[in-house]
């Protein structure tokens, strides 16, 4: 019998790429691209190449391609800093047409960028596979929180609220029930990374780190460097 | 607190009487009023809306609490607002004592949409507006029937292959036994 990782994260890759074709797919079809920031263009191109990258090293892994693998991780490395760019260029971008609200975009800014270091960390464990695939999930979960609300939007459930948060957890929550079926008792990184994704979406840390006379500078900062104003 | 159970009363009000309804002097004067304003905010006059708040007025837009009329022109002044076309639907203004419950939905052009509630009552002759609370709905919903058939098919046959994955990884822990 297989190992069932080789199912399991396959399968929790074709749900981010389900979420995110809900979020984004079927505006990305409709928008009018000469109305739309470079940037955006970029951050969608980037994001969608960052989930089929995501979806094929899950494969490649299963399949113990370990140096394809390891050679597409490096690429994709560079792949994550291009999402992180554009994505603070997307926010500032929306910001300054007046379509993100302060909180918004805080939130938006705080999650990439929790998403970029829990990718990092993942990396630093790639040595150590249990840790490594446990933790590309949940940094999946921060990289794909605006598919989430996006999707939810879509589906009527709303795009801020609980159903955002139901929705976000749900990888991660699979995956303590499957890390409790096949050890047969409750692992504790996937509780520590349920807890902590729940700790940052539900204390609105994004507000409370960028709501001051720091996070305002730094916003600013952005605006000028992306926008060229404030 | 008085403001919240009246907003909860509104809101459940508008689910339950979405419908047209026959409006009083007062509550046709408080419609026109939202027209009007809704056409110069998109016109990009914000201070038409901001001058429609009480003294005292309070205005809630998303956790952000902004008390007070000169507070919410301030607030106002640094939106870079959208002049977009939008459509927008009163889904509820009804009286409740002494002031009016209004609840009205806007569609953007790009399909963004929200909904205010706001509680306006009469001052020195004038409707004004003691309260309100933007809520962000999002967008129209782009998944027409076929395609939302078929996300719920995608999203069940994922809760499947879920359920076999769990079994093996139980099977799996047996036969490791």
């Amino acid at each position: 019998m297989t190992h069932p990782d080789r199912n399991f994260f396959v399968l929790t890759a074709y749900w981010y790429i389900f979420i995110s074709i809900i979020g984004f797919g079927f505006a990305a079809l409709r928008r009018d691209y000469s109305q739309t920031s470079s940037f955006l263009i970029l951050h969608g191109l980037s994001f969608t190449t960052w989930m089929f990258i995501y979806l094929t090293q899950s494969y490649l892994i299963s399949y113990r391609k370990i140096k394809w693998h390891m050679l597409l991780g490096k690429i994709s490395m560079l792949i994550l800093v291009v999402i992180l760019i554009t994505t603070y260029g997307t926010v500032m971008w929306k910001m300054s047409e007046g379509r993100k609200s302060f909180e918004e975009s805080a939130g938006n800014i705080v999650g990439i960028t929790i998403g970029f270091i829990v990718t990092w960390v993942a990396v630093y464990f790639r040595k150590q596979p249990y840790k490594h695939k446990r933790m590309m999930l949940a940094a999946m979960v921060f990289l794909t929180g605006a598919a989430v609300q996006r999707a939810c939007g879509f589906l009527g459930l709303g795009a801020t609220g609980i159903a955002v948060i139901i929705m976000s957890i749900i990888p991660l929550v699979s995956l303590i029930i499957y890390d409790l079926l096949l050890f047969g008792k409750l692992k504790k990184l996937g509780v520590i990374l349920l807890l902590i994704t729940l700790a940052i979406n539900l204390s609105g840390i994004s507000y409370l780190l960028l709501d001051n006379d720091f996070g305002r500078a730094l916003i600013d900062g952005m605006m000028k460097l992306f926008i060229g104003t404030n | 607190m008085k403001h919240f159970t009246l907003i909860i009363i509104a809101l459940l009000s508008s689910l339950l009487n979405g419908h047209a309804q026959d409006l009083t002097g007062a509550e046709s004067t408080i419609k026109e009023k939202i027209d009007t304003y809704l056409v110069e905010l998109y016109k990009g006059n914000l201070d038409v809306y901001a001058n429609l708040f009480a003294e005292d007025g309070v205005y809630y837009f998303e956790s952000n609490e902004i008390a007070g009329q000169e507070a919410i022109r301030n607030a106002f002044a640094e939106l870079n607002f959208p002049q977009v076309e939008y459509t927008h639907k009163i889904l509820h203004i009804r009286k409740y004592e002494s002031v009016y419950l209004v609840t009205y939905q806007v569609t953007e052009a790009d399909d963004f949409r929200y909904e205010n509630t706001e509680i306006w009552e009469q001052q020195g002759g004038e409707y004004k507006i003691a309260y309100a609370k933007f809520n962000e709905i999002g967008r129209k919903t782009g998944m027409q029937p076929p395609l939302f058939f078929a996300g719920i098919v995608l999203f069940g046959f994922f809760l499947f292959a879920l359920l076999l994955v769990f079994r093996k990884a139980k099977n799996y822990k047996a036969l490791k036994k």
